[in-house]
């Protein structure tokens, strides 16, 4: 069940949802141009930090046991945005960036809990750009920053801005407990996004 | 409570955010991304300099010397819940 914009609030008023900081104005109001809450979804922002990966001569084993992170971490290279200087994606380029809000969806209040999903935005992909390609979940729990995979699969550069309304993202109710020994989850290998 | 274990620590592909390695209980690695809130570490890793320091676990199930432990993040390699040895967590 997805929550409407209406919920969404009830949702930051109560503490089941913290976005941080907080998405504004909840309402448009004449005078006001932009809202990034509509019927059911809230916008989230690009952060001011990007992560290009280098190419290499190494291939990503994931059955091999250890050092994945460190190995993603050291095939790529950070980039910072600035207001007055955007990254030129250029087509058929793959880099990681994360929102500048943080998510949190606590679970210490007790059901109902919620979930997010992130999603793109209608605008951006009619200029071929995805922000997410895989993982789209948002576990409750969940607290920090949301990873974007970005790729622009147009044929015309795209500017990345710090700050800019880049995906947005629907909030569930799960139904139901939730087991709290996750040894279900024992075995899975879960890529990490982050 | 608060219960960590030890772990290997490097940098990761965002500012605040860190690449970690740690044991099984059968020696063999997980490997994360991990924000910084739930780290320890006395010195900050830098570019191609790894430190050692540990991890905030939550402690699911204890049995003899075995325990299962959720991790903050889930793990490349074996998701968020894994097994150390109970002497590794403090």
């Amino acid at each position: 069940m997805l929550l409407s914009n209406l919920e969404i609030h009830k949702a930051l008023d109560t503490g089941r949802l913290v976005i941080d900081p907080e998405p504004q104005p909840r309402t448009k109001e004449i005078g006001v141009k932009y809202c990034p809450y509509d019927t059911h979804t809230v916008d989230l922002r690009l952060g001011n930090e990007l992560t290009i990966p280098k190419p290499g001569a190494y291939a990503y084993d994931f059955l091999a046991q250890g050092n994945i992170a460190e190995l993603i971490a050291q095939g790529s290279e950070k980039h910072t945005l600035t207001k007055d200087r955007p990254f030129r994606l250029e087509p058929n380029i793959f880099v990681l960036a994360q929102t500048l809000e943080t998510i949190e969806l606590p679970i210490d209040k007790g059901p109902p809990y919620l979930a997010a999903r992130i999603e793109g935005k209608s605008s951006r992909a009619r200029c071929g750009l995805l922000v997410h390609f895989t993982a789209p979940t948002v576990h409750p729990e969940w607290k920090g920053q949301l990873t974007l995979e970005i790729i622009n699969l147009g044929r015309t550069p795209f500017l990345l801005h710090s700050g800019m309304p880049i995906a947005q993202l629907l909030i569930e109710q799960v139904v139901g407990e939730i087991q709290s020994n996750q040894s279900q989850f024992q075995g899975q290998v879960t890529p990490e996004g982050l | 409570m608060d219960r960590w274990i030890d772990c290997t620590i490097s940098e990761g592909q965002f500012t605040g955010e860190f690449a970690v390695q740690g044991k099984m209980f059968d020696s063999t690695d997980f490997s994360m991304f991990a924000p910084k809130e739930v780290l320890r570490f006395e010195e900050e890793p830098t570019k191609n300099k790894r430190v050692q320091g540990s991890i905030q676990v939550t402690l699911l199930e204890q049995k003899d010397d075995l325990s299962l432990i959720a991790l903050p993040r889930p793990t490349f390699e074996n998701g968020r819940t894994i097994t150390v040895k109970t002497s590794q967590i403090r």
